[in-house]
């Protein structure tokens, strides 16, 4: 976009500018004055709409689970119902991660082809829809708790094939706002688009993040119809008064303005390109043939001929896809290096999601004959490829495959479960996080695949008893399984007994929200020497848990992270084994605890030496001038604590 | 006269409680399809007022109440908060406020199916569970579902709060009390993990519930106990009748604040052989006068 498509007139431009902010301005006094509107958000001038996001239509992941509506995205549906106050709050939008601690964890997944991830890297999206298509002029997303992980915004153009509909609307580096204590409307200028949209993706980046952020609702507002006399031209002076950070709506604006120049960017920030990664894809791909034939007729200038192929091709192995692409359109020796099938072993197609499609994926197949680690996570959400194609694509080159993901692919279902069992017998890890499709009926054949399996990731999927009673047993290799929010399962009990039974040498183990883990599962556990991580998050069947939290720390010692969030009668006695019996603990969470008492923790402090993060939110008996205390004698730990007497003035 | 100023004070607050309440409910009843819709106000009175704490939108006291909309459902609720818990250093308005709230929003998401309100109740109860911060205590509660298409009411409740509908003069439905016995209403809580098992706890699948057909000009009472207790039937239904068919709102605002002032009243009044009285006397506990408590007052008409 540049200057000259400038065909707008800009007074015009301004008072629309002028009337959103002031919408939303007189809409949030009036919410503080008078308790609630009612009155639906009006049409300004130019037929513009101002709506809150109607409908979740996909998410990658979670803090709460799909059976409640506490820190779910369902709560991103509708008005704000916190805004503006700050603090954690169960009707807000959370998602499962934050700072650099899922990095640092016994289970960390190894990056597949990072290079194509670019700078900004986006590691959750949601996906909201709208009563009304618009032309978007300003999203609004209203952060009511540690902002600034947004990093990329993009619209899917209404009436057009999934795979080319989707637009960059904004993008940028995630930010750490830590100084700021208070809630802040993110509204950021956006590429200026002609077509409506409904649906829009917001991608996030925790890893600047000091806790998890909490999102209360999204609003996008824009225009019924571009005009067609092209007065509302593009868009390329500021929306709003941008500060650094987008516009940050508050009572004491000043304030917040110098907290602001005070954000810690990532070192990065002086360079920031935007990165093409919405570009449509195959442009490249299609170009290649009609380039070939043009080449011939070229005298050959390529002064890299000096180089042999080998440092040519370890200069490439740095390049991601599209560079791979760009390269090959130079000359035909950069062509036939860049067409090696050693740059495929890897392919990490995640970025490219919003353009993916059968033809990316047929496009890259004649490379594919080697192809070892395949990340396709979030490539379904385009539905660019059905299940068949998918199906025989692994079957043809899934003989080698140590490594595949496929988180939030709806085209994944049984039927490629059984080409995994038959086809793909060298698989080690394996990620179907959030892929609601599959039922996991059991596969008539006898199972074969997931003997070598290593890794398993059945984050909030439909897995059942029977299909995990069934293969567990094969998994003689199993080191990491995740079993979080998977609401089929009905008697976790079972499962702690089959891991117990064949999977002795499991290192990180997730129970995240399983409702039926009772002591009694537990305790089958304490078989597990080598375990490093275990997540009891929620599991408040364990509310209780007597002496099993004791039994399993006695008899794993190589702990390194547990999660105990909300285990409500978990007292000092189970804290402090922990504190004997794991000299290894790195991240503890111990959330809304009641009964942990201050000397429990001070004594754990100082017993656990390798402590890297602990978590005592909402442990009532510890209050703030422990941590500060705790804060200056372990520097090294990070306490995370917020006192719950957030300025919150406006009681709804 | 310390007396007619506070009662002064309670009034006026009762009367801004009830204004801030009416006039969404107000505007939205301009209905094309004919639907019957809830048309209420609020009035209540906390047990011990205190000037420290200012008057909080869905609180008297330990009470709380909520009113929502859903899709094609109208919803009213009250609870009742066990004040015991106070001994133990929990605030017990914090349990029933946030069962009431996060009633309020499972039926603005569009959660519950109108003719499932022992659902809308269990769901908000397991909520609390999911809650980061631990909250405690317990309640008692009922709540009402007008279902627009069928045009019937669907209700749940546990314990001794209740609802009362009144149809040409005569009680037509009314809830039932749930007691363990007396003055130890049946109640949802969740308890301290220490003294889980010493508490009672009753499922949210205990509730009582009813579904019935409402009428044009239906009149709806609900209350907690605090009403219950301490005005007998025959006030109640007189009070009631006069505002059948009403859709006036300050009238109705009006009937409302006579009831909660009513119960106020009666509830301070030591020789009144009032319901609670007689039901003490009935189990052998010689008492008369009424019984002090938080009082929450949501009278709704029923308009086509």
């Amino acid at each position: 976009m540049n200057d000259e498509q400038v065909g707008f007139n800009l007074a015009d431009l301004k008072k629309l500018c002028n009337s959103y902010i002031d919408y939303t301005r007189t809409y949030m006094d009036q919410r503080n004055t008078l308790g609630r509107i009612d009155e639906e958000p009006s049409a300004l001038d130019y037929d513009f709409v101002f709506q809150f996001s109607s409908e979740v239509v996909d998410f990658s992941s979670q803090y709460g689970s799909d059976i409640s509506i506490s820190y779910t995205a369902s709560n991103l549906i509708g008005r704000p119902s916190k805004f503006p106050n700050y603090g954690d709050f169960p009707q807000s939008y959370v998602m499962r991660s934050y700072g650099p601690w899922k990095e640092l964890a016994p289970s960390r997944k190894c990056q597949i082809m990072p290079q194509n991830s670019g700078i900004i890297k986006s590691e959750d999206f949601i996906i909201l829809s709208f009563a009304t298509p618009v032309v978007p002029l300003v999203i609004s997303i209203f952060e009511t708790y540690t902002p600034g992980s947004i990093v990329r915004i993009s619209g899917k153009v209404i009436d057009l094939p999934d795979k080319d509909a989707w637009r960059l609307l904004w993008e940028g580096l995630p930010q750490n706002c830590n100084g700021l204590r208070h809630s802040r409307l993110f509204a950021p200028k956006l590429n200026f688009i002609k077509e409506r949209v409904k649906e829009i993706c917001i991608e996030f980046n925790h890893s600047q993040l000091d806790y998890y952020t909490e999102l209360d609702a999204v609003s996008m507002g824009g225009v019924l119809n571009y005009p067609e006399n092209g007065e509302l031209g593009i868009l390329s002076i500021p929306l709003v008064t941008h500060t650094l950070s987008g516009y940050v709506y508050d009572n004491n604006e000043i304030k917040d303005q110098e907290i602001l120049n005070e954000v810690r960017m990532p070192s990065v920030a002086s360079y920031m390109p935007m990165s093409t990664s919405l570009d449509p894809f195959l442009k490249l791909i299609k170009n290649i043939e009609e380039l070939e034939s043009e080449w011939r007729n070229e005298p050959n200038i390529d002064y890299t001929l000096q180089l042999p192929n080998e440092t040519l091709m370890y200069i490439f192995s740095f390049l991601d896809l599209k560079s791979l692409r760009l390269c090959m359109r130079v000359c035909k020796r950069f062509k036939s290096i860049c067409s090696d099938p050693l740059f495929y072993r890897e392919l990490n197609l995640k970025p490219y999601w919003s353009s993916f499609s059968y033809e990316m994926l047929t496009s890259l197949e004649p490379y594919c004959t080697r192809i070892t680690k395949l990340d396709l996570s979030w490539c379904g959400i385009t539905k660019g490829i059905k299940t068949l194609p998918f199906n025989i694509f692994l079957k043809q080159y899934g003989c080698n495959l140590i490594d595949l993901r496929l988180d939030n692919c709806g085209f994944v279902d049984d039927t490629t479960l059984i080409i995994l069992n038959f086809f793909c017998y060298s698989i080690k890890e394996l990620s179907l996080r959030s892929c609601t499709k599959i039922n996991f009926s059991i596969v008539v054949s006898p199972p074969t695949f997931l003997c070598q399996l290593e890794r398993i990731d059945f984050y909030r999927t439909n897995v059942n008893i029977l299909f995990l009673e069934s293969y567990l047993p094969l998994m003689i290799k199993l080191k990491h399984i995740n079993l979080g929010s998977c609401k089929r399962i009905d008697c976790m009990d079972h499962i702690a007994y089959m891991l117990s039974k064949s999977n002795k040498q499991l290192v990180s183990v997730d129970f995240w929200k399983s409702y039926t883990l009772s002591p009694n599962g537990l305790r089958f556990l304490t078989v597990l020497k080598d375990l490093e991580e275990i997540d009891l998050g929620w599991c408040l069947a364990l509310s209780i848990p007597g002496d099993s939290l004791v039994d399993l720390v006695k008899s794993c010692p190589k702990l390194k992270k547990i999660i105990v969030v909300s285990l409500r009668g978990m007292c000092d006695r189970d804290l402090l084994a922990f504190a004997d019996h794991c000299p290894l603990l790195e991240q503890i969470d111990l959330v809304g605890l009641r009964a942990i008492t201050v000397d429990a923790c001070s004594k754990f402090l100082e017993k656990c030496e390798n402590l890297k993060l602990m978590d005592v939110n909402f442990c009532e008996n510890i209050k703030e001038v422990n941590v500060q205390e705790w804060r200056q004698k372990y520097p090294n730990v990070c306490i995370q604590f917020t006192t719950s007497d957030y300025t919150n003035v406006y009681h709804y | 006269m310390q007396q007619i100023v506070t009662t002064g004070r309670l009034i006026s607050r009762a009367l801004w409680n009830g204004f801030t309440n009416l006039a969404p409910s107000n505007s939205e009843h301009v209905n094309k399809k004919r639907e019957p819709s809830f048309l209420y106000a609020v009035c209540g009175f906390p047990k011990e007022s205190s000037r420290k704490n200012p008057p909080i939108k869905g609180k008297f006291g330990d009470d709380a109440w909520f009113s929502a909309k859903g899709k094609a459902t109208d919803v009213l609720g009250v609870a009742d908060g066990v004040g015991g818990w106070r001994h133990y250093g929990i605030d017990p308005g914090e349990f029933s406020s946030f069962l009431m709230m996060t009633c309020e929003r499972l039926v603005s998401l569009g959660k519950i199916k109108p003719n499932e309100p022992n659902k809308l109740l269990a769901q908000s109860y397991y909520e609390l569970l999911e809650n980061k911060q631990p909250i405690l205590g317990s309640s008692t509660a009922c709540v009402v579902v007008l279902n627009k298409e069928t045009s019937s009411i669907y209700t749940a409740n546990i314990g001794d709060s209740g609802f009362m509908v009144v149809r040409g003069g005569h009680v037509v439905h009314r809830s039932e009390e749930q007691q363990h016995y007396f003055n130890t209403p049946y109640q949802l809580s969740v308890p301290p993990p220490a003294h889980s098992g010493q508490v009672l706890s009753d499922s949210p699948d205990s509730a009582d519930t009813s579904d019935f057909a409402v009428e044009n000009g239906d009149v709806i009472l609900l209350a907690t106990d605090g009403v219950f207790d301490n005005v007998p039937d025959h006030l109640l239904l007189k009070e009631l009748s006069r505002v059948e068919g009403v859709r006036d709102p300050t009238k109705l605002q009006c009937a409302a604040n006579t009831i909660a002032w009513m119960a106020r009243i009666l509830a301070f009044d030591r020789s009144f052989l009032s319901p609670f009285a007689r039901a003490a006397q009935a189990n052998g506990i010689n008492t008369v006068g009424g019984k002090p408590d938080d009082i929450t007052v949501l009278l709704a008409t029923i308009a086509m």
